[in-house]
């Protein structure tokens, strides 16, 4: 399975989280897994402006030249995307936010119904299955995580896909690795 | 009173949220005594003064459209820069305002779930959060088809004004359709079959020269 790993930790001094997606992408290799990780704050993705210039100005692509770019690459060739993340006020980092809002370009501007609601017609035929690995803080309790994970489902429905998997950083890497492995 | 506002919508001064908190203004200033200060999060550059607007703060308004299901990330770094503050005793009153182009309120619930706890999170009264789906276009769209959404957030803006909280009538006034079902969903179904609501996109890919270019797939795996 060709697996991206998108590393939203914004601290490069936080080498524990970095460790550990170290630690599960070793791991995944190690089964025969294809996987790219990509760490964002060595990137320069610029904030979505919202002005739709990936929709009605250069199709599929942002009118923005920047490293979302790869990003955008590095999703679309995967199977799985993994969303990895520290929590602070009970969201991952606006770091990887800032990636996902750039995920636009990769559906169209027209709307359907899908799952009885509205969203955007897909760009693509295929994409990837969406997981995400959220290391909770301190103040983070289940409320948060119920929240952040009921977001998490509708952002795949958006994204054209499903949640595949929710893991907590907390868990061994190799156990994280096993549940990716049984997707 | 005074209310400090915060616009989180990554287009700033041209946004649909600035078009929305216009009236709410209106309404908000017809009771004398009351003031407003807006900031825009877009402005990144800017943090130490929005924190500074948030500390100093009586009572805060944090308007944002909805992004892939959740706040801009302009937002989030903001909601983020507050982490030293959370539980500070004089934290002000919040209140949120999100609005998206999905016509359903349903999809901003989830979102209205996390504010509600930010503000929780951070101490401060939370005083509601305001929801309204199919915003997109709002600037562009003739008086008529914008008359009763203003109208609604000029009677908000006023009764908070005067209340000092959100009148839950209009609250639900403004939400409207929380999500099709049964007759509407399958009126629904046709509408977007037919591609009745496209004509904007497509208008807009004509104008630009790109309408062949309109199912382009720059990603598509090789």
């Amino acid at each position: 399975m060709r697996i991206t790993i998108l590393n939203g930790n914004p601290d490069g001094a936080d080498e524990s989280f970095d460790g550990y997606v170290g630690a599960l992408a070793d791991d995944l290799s190690g089964r025969g897994h294809d996987v790219t990780a990509l760490v964002l704050r060595e990137l320069d993705v610029k904030a979505c402006v919202g002005c739709f210039g990936c929709w009605v100005k250069k199709p599929g692509d942002c009118v923005v030249e920047d490293d979302a770019a790869q990003v955008r690459r590095a999703y679309m060739a995967a199977d799985l995307v993994l969303l990895a993340s520290p929590l602070a006020m009970g969201f991952y980092s606006p770091l990887l936010k800032k990636s996902v809002d750039k995920l636009l370009p990769n559906l169209l501007p027209q709307i359907g119904i899908y799952s009885d609601e509205c969203h955007h017609k897909p760009r693509y035929d295929h994409y990837p299955q969406l997981a995400y690995l959220v290391r909770p803080d301190e103040l983070c309790d289940d409320e948060d995580l119920a929240i952040l994970r009921r977001i998490a489902e509708r952002q795949a429905l958006d994204l054209k896909t499903d949640l595949a998997g929710w893991y907590l950083a907390g868990r061994p890497a190799t156990e994280v690795a096993d549940a990716i492995d049984g997707i | 009173m005074r209310l400090t506002v915060f616009n989180g919508s990554p287009r700033a001064k041209k946004s649909n949220s600035d078009q929305l908190l216009q009236r709410f203004r209106e309404g908000f200033e017809s009771t004398e005594g009351n003031t407003w200060e807006q900031a825009y999060l877009a402005q990144a550059r800017k943090c130490d003064q929005h924190l500074e607007l948030f500390t100093s703060a009586e009572c805060v308004l944090v308007v944002f459209p909805l992004y892939v299901d959740a706040m801009p990330s302009q937002v989030m770094e903001f909601f983020a820069a507050l982490a030293p503050y959370a539980g500070r005793p004089d934290n002000p009153p919040m209140m949120f305002l999100v609005h998206s182009g999905f016509p359903e309120a349903c999809q901003s619930r989830p979102v209205e779930r996390y504010c509600e706890k930010l503000a929780r999170r951070l101490g401060a009264d939370y005083l509601g959060t305001l929801v309204k789906g199919g915003s997109e276009g709002i600037q562009v769209m003739p008086p008529w088809m914008t008359r009763k959404l203003y109208g609604t957030m000029t009677a908000l803006g006023q009764t908070f004004g005067a209340n000092r909280k959100l009148d839950e009538a209009l609250v639900k006034k403004l939400a409207d359709r929380e999500r099709f079902t049964g007759v509407s969903l399958l009126v629904a179904r046709v509408m977007m079959a037919t591609g009745f609501n496209d004509f904007y996109w497509n208008g807009q890919l004509k104008k630009n020269g790109v309408w062949d270019r309109r199912y382009d797939q720059p990603y598509a795996r090789r």
